[in-house]
């Protein structure tokens, strides 16, 4: 019973500051391309893989399409924030052990992925949007997969894994339930 | 299911109410109207003791096995 009072307590702790991510994030993606020009922060210091950009300012139309297509990761992202945010709503609510659960730990696993896809899509335009100005011979397309994705996939593959176990977990608890 | 729960048939022999039978064991009414309807997956033994003791029957009066095929 202490666990389950530090469950719905912790849970709900999360569940605000998940809630908070969920506005946060889409105000930084939003931020980072309308003010990338008018920041102190040099544009030639933000690199697109390993070729640094020229130092200039980048005209509206360059400026339109990485918001443009920062909208894909971002939108999967807020779908992972927003499925994670509901797992532990239920937690919230003393709900430890359902088929919903299950759903959502796969959907969050199956969602980690997309975004570790779409997120390198993202930045491989970002190094096209970049270095589209720069002088023939030194535009770059940059397609990157490092630790980080191979990071998130792992979690991913272990989010998954929970999954089963939350299965497991469920059919135990209907049969405990069924138990008179 | 094979196993049939005839606990109705005792409560009715007993002439005793569903809820006063729930109260005696200390089980609630809905987990013993699963009980009657044969939904449960497993019954403790502990209950079974009870139902037993307060019904004054053996647990072959309440559990009656049926052959399906």
């Amino acid at each position: 019973m202490q666990n389950f009072s530090k469950i719905k307590t912790l849970s709900n702790w999360i569940y605000w500051i998940l809630s908070l991510c969920i506005v946060i994030i889409p105000v930084y993606y939003l931020s980072f391309w309308f003010l990338i020009n008018n920041t102190d922060f040099p544009l030639d210091a933000i690199t697109t893989g390993a070729t640094p950009i020229e130092p200039r300012t980048l005209p509206t139309e360059i400026l339109a399409a990485g918001y443009l297509s920062s909208i894909f990761p971002l939108t999967v992202l807020v779908f992972v924030l927003l499925s994670l945010r509901k797992i532990f709503q239920l937690y919230k609510k003393g709900i430890v052990f359902s088929l919903e659960h299950v759903a959502l730990f796969k959907k969050t696993a199956k969602l980690l992925v997309f975004w570790v896809l779409v997120s390198i899509a993202y930045e491989s335009v970002k190094s096209v949007l970049f270095s589209l100005e720069n002088p023939p011979g030194e535009k770059v397309l940059s397609i990157g997969f490092g630790s980080d994705e191979v990071t998130v996939i792992l979690v991913a593959a272990f989010v998954y894994v929970i999954a089963w176990v939350m299965d497991e977990g469920r059919a135990l608890a209907e049969e405990n339930e069924m138990t008179i | 299911m094979a196993i049939k729960i005839n606990l109705d048939l005792m409560l009715i022999k007993r002439q005793m109410k569903s809820n006063e039978l729930a109260r005696l064991v200390g089980i609630t009414e809905q987990n013993l109207s699963i009980l009657k309807r044969g939904k449960a997956k497993a019954i403790r033994v502990s209950t079974l003791e009870a139902i037993c003791r307060h019904l004054q029957c053996q647990p072959g009066d309440i559990l009656e096995y049926t052959d399906d095929d």
